[in-house]
């Protein structure tokens, strides 16, 4: 069995005659000398290298690259050549260059006091970085791993379901069975697809929307489900086996709603024009990543403290979150614009009813009717948060401000 | 600055170049923030990386010294994992030190003398230091203010598998690491006075460390024998509490733990704290049994004569306070 995280696997395998290109890298950037040109090159190569092995790991390689937050391509690498300087992986690698060897670079050094080689480290930032971004831009992926990884772990805890092979903690190469010394025949589990769309019809929208301490509910439901697969006749499987079609059927519902809701198109992997792509200047999204995050928690906060019964705030939790995903996954890079958009058409129909209420109150489980007042509310929320925010006031000062009986 | 960048991954040479001449900016800005607080004594602000944890990926930041003195300082463990939950305090990228998340649920209380200067590694913004000390004091108060997207990060597999992996298992080794003195006080002496000094204190008391070791590594080679024990099942009614009567010769004392079916915990933190609330061990995250399956063997110069509780915690943490606590009293046998 492999250890649980990597990276100390990776280090106890380093030997000092091995190459180290990031730890040379890292030193010669403490180091006066100008860097050399063929050792940036090095540089360059194994870092694309690890970037490209860490998406194929988390299965993003196929992923369109608005995933991670990186628009304007419909693939990592252009497919029939083409300028590969431009294509979206060169994009993400200076990405990750910027958040790996600039912004930390302080606690590598620091990790250079007493390691003789931090090649490790440098696999384990490139995964916090892919993770973080993946987390923004692909939140429904983000969310339906958490809940599933969550209930095959207490599954695991329970002695119900057993690690057979690959990583010991779970990951996509996972295999788990039901008995110990169960094979595996390595041809995939179609069967899954089929049980795990049924389940989705009792689990949506909690699956997706169900965040928090609230999500420790849904992990419980999904957890009793998993002994139907050995019902049907799925003795073993890999942890892959179980998330992928899940996520494909989460997906194949949500993103008909958002484009629907949107009027535009969301990430597609097929039938996208391959173009230029669009480089987000770092900085720039780093501040709409992080005005959206305080907009995220300031009107959460909000929502909290709402006065109003228990159904509505139900509703209100669960339309927020839609909305929230709604803003972050797709083709555009400033999620708090988009949200603002999506809120600003609704308000502007007022109470008229609109044709894409009807399939999201089916989705949500929201009546239908209360949809315009939902959206009023959240809109009025978001509108004191960004002018909170804005004017620097305190997120918190907004706390228990709110309050919306019955007509919400 | 790259030479002849030009043929460095066509199309980028120029913002790689910016880049590169960021980082170094960076650096040299942390490098003189260090040499200004060179040959200081650690303190609160500090960053340092200890031997103790250098198979983890993580620093330490002292939040504050122990009131009244005694060498003792209080640190958290600090790392590079975005991710941050409700305990933890993001340092953003733009103020110093950072980006790093201060882990405070896991603060520990080690020897200024743990902190060799020439490992200290960086330093944080008062702001920060403050913001920290803050959370840990709500940590270990159970008053921690909750925050909607904190909480997502808490339900977050990857992030508990993280801290548990990383400052939890830092805080285990850096509380059981005996510090090394590696800086001595040379008075008015001269120089070679000094020196001279100084090798003839490190002989006697490196002489003294190995004799200690010695003993101590012969005694814990023989087996221990007899060894007397106590069942603690926490969650069950017990009037007055458990009372251990360890004889005179006895060198540990052997706890069976456990946890009665009442609870419903399937995994948690077990503890033994002094009744000053002083800690004496706590578990990791362990898969809870039922009563009287979980031996613990203690060292009974942990163990003097007083009174103590155990105590077990939900999976959740520290942060809501024990589920169930038990007293128990530690008594020489007559």
């Amino acid at each position: 069995m492999k250890p649980g995280l990597p990276w100390l696997g990776r280090r106890e395998g380093t030997h000092a005659d091995e190459p180290q290109v990031f730890t040379d890298h890292i030193r010669a950037l403490g180091a006066r000398e100008p860097l050399e040109s063929p050792q940036f090159e090095a540089l360059w190569q194994a870092l694309r290298a690890a970037v490209r092995r860490e998406l194929k790991r988390r299965g993003l390689w196929e992923s369109p690259p608005a995933y991670l937050g990186v628009y304007g391509g419909a693939s990592w690498e252009p497919a029939g050549g083409g300028k590969s300087h431009e294509s979206p992986l060169e994009e993400l690698v200076a990405e990750i260059y910027t958040y790996v060897f600039v912004s930390r670079l302080r606690s590598l050094q620091a990790q250079l006091k007493l390691k003789p080689n931090i090649e490790g480290l440098i696999v384990l930032n490139i995964r916090h970085f892919l993770h973080e971004r993946q987390k923004e831009h692909d939140p429904i992926g983000s969310q339906v791993f958490a809940v599933v990884h969550s209930a095959v772990a207490r599954a695991v805890e329970d002695g119900e379901l057993r690690l057979l092979a690959g990583s010991a903690t779970i990951r996509n190469d996972t295999v788990l069975g039901f008995e110990e010394g169960m094979d595996y025949s390595g041809r995939g589990r179609p069967g899954i697809a089929s049980l795990v769309a049924r389940w989705n019809d009792e689990l949506l929208p909690d699956l997706v929307t169900s965040r928090g301490h609230r999500q420790e509910e849904i992990v419980r439901r999904l957890r009793e489900r998993l002994p139907e697969l050995l019902r049907e006749g799925i003795g073993t499987f890999r942890f892959k086996d179980l998330i992928d079609p899940l996520k494909a059927d989460v997906r194949a519902r949500w993103v008909a709603l958002l484009e629907l809701e949107q009027g535009g198109s969301v990430p597609q992997a097929e039938g996208e024009e391959a173009g230029t792509v669009r480089a987000v200047d770092p900085d720039r999204g780093i501040e709409e990543r992080q005005l959206f995050r305080k907009l995220a928690e300031c009107v959460s906060q909000a929502l909290a403290a709402l006065e109003t019964d228990p159904k509505t705030r139900g509703f209100l939790a669960v339309l927020w979150q839609f909305l929230r995903m709604q803003a972050a996954e797709g083709t555009e890079a400033q999620p708090a614009m988009r949200l603002s958009r999506t809120l600003g058409a609704e308000l502007a129909a007022g109470d008229e009813e609109r044709p894409s209420h009807r399939k999201l109150s089916e989705q949500l489980r929201i009546p239908r009717d209360r949809l315009p007042h939902l959206y009023r509310t959240i809109g009025d929320l978001v509108q004191e948060c960004t002018a909170a925010i804005s004017g620097k006031t305190a997120v918190k000062s907004l706390k228990g401000r709110f309050s919306h009986d019955e007509g919400v | 600055m790259t030479k002849g960048s030009d043929s460095v991954s066509p199309g980028y040479p120029r913002r790689l170049e910016a880049l590169t001449a960021l980082a170094r900016d960076h650096a040299a800005w942390s490098r003189a923030e260090l040499e200004r607080r060179h040959g200081q004594p650690a303190g609160p602000g500090d960053l340092f990386v200890l031997p103790a944890t250098a198979d983890l990926p993580v620093e330490w930041a002292v939040l504050e010294r122990r009131p009244g003195g005694r060498g003792k300082l209080l640190v958290v463990p600090a790392d590079t994992n975005p991710l941050a939950g409700t305990a933890d305090v993001e340092v953003r990228e733009n103020h110093p030190g950072g980006p790093l998340s201060l882990r405070c649920r896991f603060g520990v209380w080690l020897d200024s003398v743990s902190f060799d200067p020439d490992l200290r590694s960086g330093v944080l913004a008062p702001e920060a230091v403050a913001e920290a000390l803050d959370r840990h004091r709500q940590v270990e108060s159970g008053s921690l203010a909750p925050s909607p997207l904190a909480e997502e990060v808490d339900a977050d597999p990857e992030y508990r598998e993280w801290i548990r992996e990383v400052p939890e298992r830092a805080r285990t080794l850096a509380a059981s690491s005996r510090p090394v003195v590696k800086r001595f006080s040379s008075f008015s002496w001269g120089p070679a006075h000094a020196l001279a000094a100084m090798f003839a204190l490190m002989v006697i008391g490196l002489s003294l460390q190995v004799m200690r070791l010695s003993r101590e590594v012969d005694r814990l080679s023989s087996p221990v024998f007899n060894v007397p024990s106590v069942g603690v099942t926490l969650g069950q009614e017990v009037r007055g509490g458990t009372v251990v009567q360890v004889p005179p010769e006895a060198t540990h004392v052997l706890f069976i733990l456990g946890t009665d079916p009442s609870l419903g915990l399937q995994n948690g933190y077990l503890e033994i704290v002094r009744r000053s609330g002083e800690l004496v061990w706590r578990s990791q995250r362990v898969r809870l049994p039922l009563a009287g399956e979980l031996p613990l063997l203690v060292p009974r110069k942990l163990l003097p004569n007083g009174d103590y509780r155990v105590q077990v915690y939900p999976e959740s943490g520290f942060s809501s306070g024990p589920l169930a606590s038990e007293p128990l009293r530690v008594e020489t046998a007559e």
